[in-house]
Protein backbone atom coordinates (compact mmCIF):
# COMPACT_ATOMS: atom_id res chain seq x y z
CA UNK A 1 0.00 0.00 0.00
CA UNK A 2 2.51 2.44 0.95
CA UNK A 3 4.56 1.49 -2.00
CA UNK A 4 1.62 2.07 -4.41
CA UNK A 5 1.35 5.36 -2.76
CA UNK A 6 4.76 6.39 -2.97
CA UNK A 7 4.50 5.06 -6.90
CA UNK A 8 1.05 7.58 -7.27
CA UNK A 9 3.12 10.77 -5.64
CA UNK A 10 6.03 10.09 -7.64
CA UNK A 11 4.30 10.14 -11.04
CA UNK A 12 2.12 12.91 -9.86
CA UNK A 13 5.05 14.96 -9.01
CA UNK A 14 7.07 14.25 -12.32
CA UNK A 15 3.97 15.21 -13.92
CA UNK A 16 4.23 18.75 -12.71
CA UNK A 17 7.29 18.75 -14.91
CA UNK A 18 5.66 20.36 -18.24
CA UNK A 19 9.00 18.48 -20.17
CA UNK A 20 7.72 15.10 -18.59
CA UNK A 21 4.16 15.39 -19.32
CA UNK A 22 4.57 16.34 -22.61
CA UNK A 23 7.23 13.02 -23.16
CA UNK A 24 4.39 10.97 -21.62
CA UNK A 25 1.38 12.59 -23.64
CA UNK A 26 2.23 11.69 -26.34
CA UNK A 27 2.06 8.00 -25.92
CA UNK A 28 -1.55 8.42 -24.53
CA UNK A 29 -3.01 11.11 -26.72
CA UNK A 30 -4.04 9.04 -29.94
CA UNK A 31 -5.21 5.93 -27.69
CA UNK A 32 -7.13 8.73 -25.71
CA UNK A 33 -8.89 9.44 -29.32
CA UNK A 34 -9.66 6.23 -30.62
CA UNK A 35 -11.12 4.82 -27.07
CA UNK A 36 -13.62 7.62 -27.86
CA UNK A 37 -14.54 7.16 -31.20
CA UNK A 38 -15.11 3.21 -30.03
CA UNK A 39 -17.37 4.00 -27.32
CA UNK A 40 -19.47 7.05 -28.40
CA UNK A 41 -19.92 4.93 -31.93
CA UNK A 42 -21.29 1.74 -29.60
CA UNK A 43 -22.94 4.15 -27.21
CA UNK A 44 -25.16 5.68 -30.14
CA UNK A 45 -25.21 3.19 -32.32
CA UNK A 46 -27.01 1.42 -29.60
CA UNK A 47 -29.08 4.50 -28.51
CA UNK A 48 -30.23 5.10 -30.95
CA UNK A 49 -31.05 2.23 -33.15
CA UNK A 50 -31.42 -0.98 -30.82
CA UNK A 51 -32.29 0.49 -27.71
CA UNK A 52 -36.73 0.73 -27.20
CA UNK A 53 -39.02 3.62 -27.95
CA UNK A 54 -40.27 5.41 -24.37
CA UNK A 55 -43.80 4.62 -24.13
CA UNK A 56 -44.37 8.28 -22.62
CA UNK A 57 -41.67 10.40 -24.77
CA UNK A 58 -41.27 7.65 -27.64
CA UNK A 59 -38.19 8.74 -30.31
CA UNK A 60 -37.16 11.96 -28.38
CA UNK A 61 -35.66 10.37 -25.58
CA UNK A 62 -32.87 9.57 -27.68
CA UNK A 63 -31.44 12.88 -27.24
CA UNK A 64 -30.70 11.57 -23.36
CA UNK A 65 -27.62 10.03 -25.19
CA UNK A 66 -25.98 13.14 -25.71
CA UNK A 67 -27.61 15.56 -23.36
CA UNK A 68 -27.21 13.81 -19.50
CA UNK A 69 -23.43 12.65 -20.44
CA UNK A 70 -22.79 16.55 -21.76
CA UNK A 71 -24.41 18.16 -18.55
CA UNK A 72 -22.58 15.44 -16.44
CA UNK A 73 -19.29 16.75 -18.01
CA UNK A 74 -20.62 20.32 -17.85
CA UNK A 75 -20.57 19.73 -14.11
CA UNK A 76 -17.48 17.39 -13.65
CA UNK A 77 -15.07 19.62 -15.32
CA UNK A 78 -15.87 22.56 -13.24
CA UNK A 79 -14.94 20.21 -10.44
CA UNK A 80 -11.60 19.65 -12.21
CA UNK A 81 -11.09 22.97 -12.91
CA UNK A 82 -11.57 23.92 -9.03
CA UNK A 83 -9.38 20.83 -8.06
CA UNK A 84 -6.95 22.40 -10.33
CA UNK A 85 -7.37 25.84 -8.87
CA UNK A 86 -6.76 24.46 -5.31
CA UNK A 87 -3.51 23.11 -6.42
CA UNK A 88 -2.62 25.82 -8.09
CA UNK A 89 -3.27 27.94 -5.20
CA UNK A 90 -1.65 25.76 -2.55
CA UNK A 91 1.46 23.91 -4.67
CA UNK A 92 1.54 27.04 -6.72
CA UNK A 93 2.08 24.04 -9.76
CA UNK A 94 2.79 25.49 -12.84
CA UNK A 95 0.76 22.59 -14.80
CA UNK A 96 -2.40 23.36 -12.71
CA UNK A 97 -2.27 26.50 -14.10
CA UNK A 98 -2.21 25.49 -18.05
CA UNK A 99 -4.93 22.32 -17.20
CA UNK A 100 -7.34 24.80 -15.98
CA UNK A 101 -7.15 27.14 -18.71
CA UNK A 102 -7.22 24.13 -21.35
CA UNK A 103 -9.88 22.59 -19.42
CA UNK A 104 -12.19 25.79 -19.83
CA UNK A 105 -13.33 25.89 -23.17
CA UNK A 106 -13.92 22.12 -23.19
CA UNK A 107 -16.43 22.41 -20.44
CA UNK A 108 -18.23 25.31 -21.71
CA UNK A 109 -18.59 23.15 -25.26
CA UNK A 110 -20.53 20.30 -22.77
CA UNK A 111 -22.34 22.55 -21.22
CA UNK A 112 -23.68 24.34 -24.63
CA UNK A 113 -24.18 21.24 -25.50
CA UNK A 114 -26.38 20.30 -22.36
CA UNK A 115 -28.20 23.28 -23.22
CA UNK A 116 -29.22 23.66 -26.78
CA UNK A 117 -30.11 19.39 -26.75
CA UNK A 118 -32.15 20.01 -23.64
CA UNK A 119 -33.73 22.92 -25.09
CA UNK A 120 -34.24 20.68 -28.31
CA UNK A 121 -35.70 18.08 -26.42
CA UNK A 122 -37.96 20.33 -24.33
CA UNK A 123 -39.66 21.93 -27.65
CA UNK A 124 -41.49 18.47 -28.56
CA UNK A 125 -42.30 17.28 -24.08
CA UNK A 126 -42.69 20.56 -22.37
CA UNK A 127 -43.82 22.33 -25.02
CA UNK A 128 -41.82 25.37 -25.15
CA UNK A 129 -37.69 25.67 -26.31
CA UNK A 130 -37.18 28.05 -22.55
CA UNK A 131 -38.52 28.35 -19.45
CA UNK A 132 -36.88 29.96 -16.52
CA UNK A 133 -36.58 26.99 -14.21
CA UNK A 134 -33.96 26.46 -11.51
CA UNK A 135 -32.32 23.41 -13.40
CA UNK A 136 -31.79 25.29 -16.60
CA UNK A 137 -30.88 28.38 -15.07
CA UNK A 138 -28.41 27.32 -13.01
CA UNK A 139 -27.01 25.32 -15.56
CA UNK A 140 -26.81 29.14 -18.33
CA UNK A 141 -24.89 30.17 -14.97
CA UNK A 142 -22.33 27.77 -15.86
CA UNK A 143 -22.31 28.60 -18.63
CA UNK A 144 -21.88 32.11 -17.89
CA UNK A 145 -18.63 31.37 -15.39
CA UNK A 146 -17.04 29.05 -17.70
CA UNK A 147 -17.18 32.40 -20.16
CA UNK A 148 -16.05 34.48 -17.38
CA UNK A 149 -13.01 32.30 -16.26
CA UNK A 150 -11.85 32.21 -20.11
CA UNK A 151 -12.64 35.93 -20.29
CA UNK A 152 -10.41 36.83 -17.20
CA UNK A 153 -7.58 34.91 -18.19
CA UNK A 154 -7.08 36.56 -21.45
CA UNK A 155 -7.51 40.14 -19.95
CA UNK A 156 -4.39 39.25 -17.64
CA UNK A 157 -1.40 39.33 -19.67
CA UNK A 158 0.72 37.99 -16.69
CA UNK A 159 -0.04 34.08 -17.18
CA UNK A 160 1.29 33.41 -13.84
CA UNK A 161 -1.08 36.06 -12.03
CA UNK A 162 -3.47 34.83 -14.75
CA UNK A 163 -3.36 31.71 -13.53
CA UNK A 164 -3.97 32.91 -9.86
CA UNK A 165 -7.24 34.58 -10.53
CA UNK A 166 -8.86 31.62 -12.69
CA UNK A 167 -7.89 29.60 -9.91
CA UNK A 168 -9.76 31.34 -7.64
CA UNK A 169 -12.89 32.25 -9.70
CA UNK A 170 -12.71 28.64 -10.35
CA UNK A 171 -12.69 27.85 -6.32
CA UNK A 172 -15.50 30.50 -5.91
CA UNK A 173 -17.74 29.61 -8.76
CA UNK A 174 -17.67 25.41 -7.64
CA UNK A 175 -20.49 26.60 -5.18
CA UNK A 176 -22.86 26.50 -8.42
CA UNK A 177 -22.33 22.81 -8.37
CA UNK A 178 -24.27 21.52 -5.99
CA UNK A 179 -27.23 24.11 -6.62
CA UNK A 180 -27.61 22.37 -10.26
CA UNK A 181 -27.60 19.07 -8.68
CA UNK A 182 -30.24 19.42 -5.97
CA UNK A 183 -32.43 22.26 -7.92
CA UNK A 184 -35.21 19.43 -8.85
CA UNK A 185 -35.11 18.31 -5.18
CA UNK A 186 -34.86 22.17 -3.24
CA UNK A 187 -37.25 24.06 -6.07
CA UNK A 188 -40.35 22.48 -7.89
CA UNK A 189 -39.13 22.02 -11.66
CA UNK A 190 -39.91 20.94 -14.58
CA UNK A 191 -37.10 19.23 -15.32
CA UNK A 192 -36.77 15.29 -14.51
CA UNK A 193 -35.18 14.23 -11.75
CA UNK A 194 -31.44 13.16 -11.83
CA UNK A 195 -30.65 10.36 -14.54
CA UNK A 196 -27.64 9.26 -12.55
CA UNK A 197 -27.18 9.45 -8.81
CA UNK A 198 -24.47 7.04 -6.60
CA UNK A 199 -26.91 6.25 -4.14
CA UNK A 200 -29.83 5.11 -6.18
CA UNK A 201 -30.12 2.46 -8.75
CA UNK A 202 -31.25 4.31 -11.95
CA UNK A 203 -34.95 4.77 -12.72
CA UNK A 204 -34.52 3.66 -16.29
CA UNK A 205 -34.43 0.14 -17.68
CA UNK A 206 -31.56 -1.21 -18.85
CA UNK A 207 -31.48 -1.69 -22.27
CA UNK A 208 -31.37 2.35 -21.90
CA UNK A 209 -29.64 2.70 -19.35
CA UNK A 210 -26.64 0.29 -20.63
CA UNK A 211 -26.08 2.55 -23.61
CA UNK A 212 -26.17 5.87 -21.56
CA UNK A 213 -23.15 4.33 -19.73
CA UNK A 214 -21.04 4.14 -22.83
CA UNK A 215 -21.92 7.31 -23.89
CA UNK A 216 -20.80 9.16 -20.94
CA UNK A 217 -17.55 7.21 -21.12
CA UNK A 218 -17.17 8.07 -24.49
CA UNK A 219 -18.29 11.70 -23.09
CA UNK A 220 -15.27 11.39 -20.83
CA UNK A 221 -12.70 10.21 -23.36
CA UNK A 222 -13.21 13.19 -25.36
CA UNK A 223 -12.93 15.19 -22.36
CA UNK A 224 -9.57 13.69 -21.41
CA UNK A 225 -8.30 13.43 -25.75
CA UNK A 226 -9.46 17.20 -26.44
CA UNK A 227 -7.77 18.26 -22.91
CA UNK A 228 -4.38 16.80 -23.42
CA UNK A 229 -4.43 18.26 -27.36
CA UNK A 230 -4.97 21.93 -25.25
CA UNK A 231 -2.85 20.70 -22.67
CA UNK A 232 -0.03 19.91 -24.91
CA UNK A 233 -0.59 22.91 -26.61
CA UNK A 234 0.05 25.37 -23.38
CA UNK A 235 3.07 23.35 -22.52
CA UNK A 236 4.63 24.35 -25.48
CA UNK A 237 3.29 27.61 -26.28
CA UNK A 238 4.44 28.80 -22.58
CA UNK A 239 8.07 26.66 -22.55
CA UNK A 240 8.55 27.84 -26.31
CA UNK A 241 11.80 29.73 -25.48
CA UNK A 242 13.19 26.69 -23.20
CA UNK A 243 15.77 24.33 -25.02
CA UNK A 244 13.63 20.92 -24.67
CA UNK A 245 11.20 22.22 -26.79
CA UNK A 246 13.31 23.68 -29.84
CA UNK A 247 15.30 20.09 -29.82
CA UNK A 248 11.56 18.62 -30.62
CA UNK A 249 9.96 21.08 -33.40
CA UNK A 250 13.61 22.97 -34.89
CA UNK A 251 15.88 20.20 -34.77
CA UNK B 1 -35.45 -1.10 -31.88
CA UNK B 2 -36.60 0.87 -34.96
CA UNK B 3 -36.81 -1.35 -37.87
CA UNK B 4 -36.16 0.22 -40.63
CA UNK B 5 -34.00 3.49 -42.26
CA UNK B 6 -37.01 5.64 -42.34
CA UNK B 7 -37.84 4.86 -38.76
CA UNK B 8 -34.67 5.47 -37.75
CA UNK B 9 -34.69 8.88 -39.93
CA UNK B 10 -38.62 10.09 -39.09
CA UNK B 11 -38.39 8.59 -35.52
CA UNK B 12 -42.29 9.13 -34.82
CA UNK B 13 -42.04 12.83 -36.35
CA UNK B 14 -39.12 13.59 -34.03
CA UNK B 15 -36.52 12.44 -36.45
CA UNK B 16 -35.83 16.62 -36.85
CA UNK B 17 -34.75 17.31 -33.16
CA UNK B 18 -33.08 14.08 -32.29
CA UNK B 19 -30.75 14.28 -35.55
CA UNK B 20 -30.53 18.50 -35.05
CA UNK B 21 -28.90 17.03 -31.54
CA UNK B 22 -26.64 14.93 -32.61
CA UNK B 23 -25.16 17.21 -35.91
CA UNK B 24 -24.56 19.91 -33.35
CA UNK B 25 -23.06 17.27 -30.65
CA UNK B 26 -20.56 16.18 -33.57
CA UNK B 27 -19.72 19.65 -35.00
CA UNK B 28 -19.18 21.61 -31.15
CA UNK B 29 -16.64 18.53 -30.15
CA UNK B 30 -15.21 18.20 -33.46
CA UNK B 31 -14.56 22.08 -33.46
CA UNK B 32 -12.87 21.64 -30.48
CA UNK B 33 -10.27 19.12 -31.44
CA UNK B 34 -9.81 21.03 -34.76
CA UNK B 35 -9.22 24.14 -33.20
CA UNK B 36 -6.41 22.19 -31.10
CA UNK B 37 -4.66 20.75 -34.47
CA UNK B 38 -4.72 24.12 -35.41
CA UNK B 39 -2.88 26.33 -33.05
CA UNK B 40 -0.67 23.07 -32.37
CA UNK B 41 0.48 23.75 -36.15
CA UNK B 42 0.34 28.15 -35.66
CA UNK B 43 2.50 26.99 -32.70
CA UNK B 44 5.25 24.68 -34.75
CA UNK B 45 5.23 27.53 -37.07
CA UNK B 46 6.18 30.09 -34.74
CA UNK B 47 8.71 28.00 -32.68
CA UNK B 48 11.00 26.93 -36.46
CA UNK B 49 10.64 30.87 -37.30
CA UNK B 50 12.15 32.20 -33.94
Amino acid sequence: MIRVWNVTKRWFIEMGSPPLFYRWSSKITSWLGILAIIFLSVGLFWGLLIAPTDYKQGDVYRILYVHVPSAILGQSIFMFMAACGLINVVWRAKISGMMLKSAAPIGMSFTLIALVTGSVWGKPTWGTWWVWDARLTSTLILLFIYAALIGLYSSIEDKTKADRAVSILSIVGLAIIPVIKKSVDWWQTLHQPSTFTLTSSPSMSPEMYQPLLLCVIGFYLIFAFALTLNLRNEVIDRERSKNWVKQIFVN
Amino acid sequence: MLENFNDLLYMDGNGLFVWFCMAFVILVLSLNILYAIKKKRKLIKLIRSS
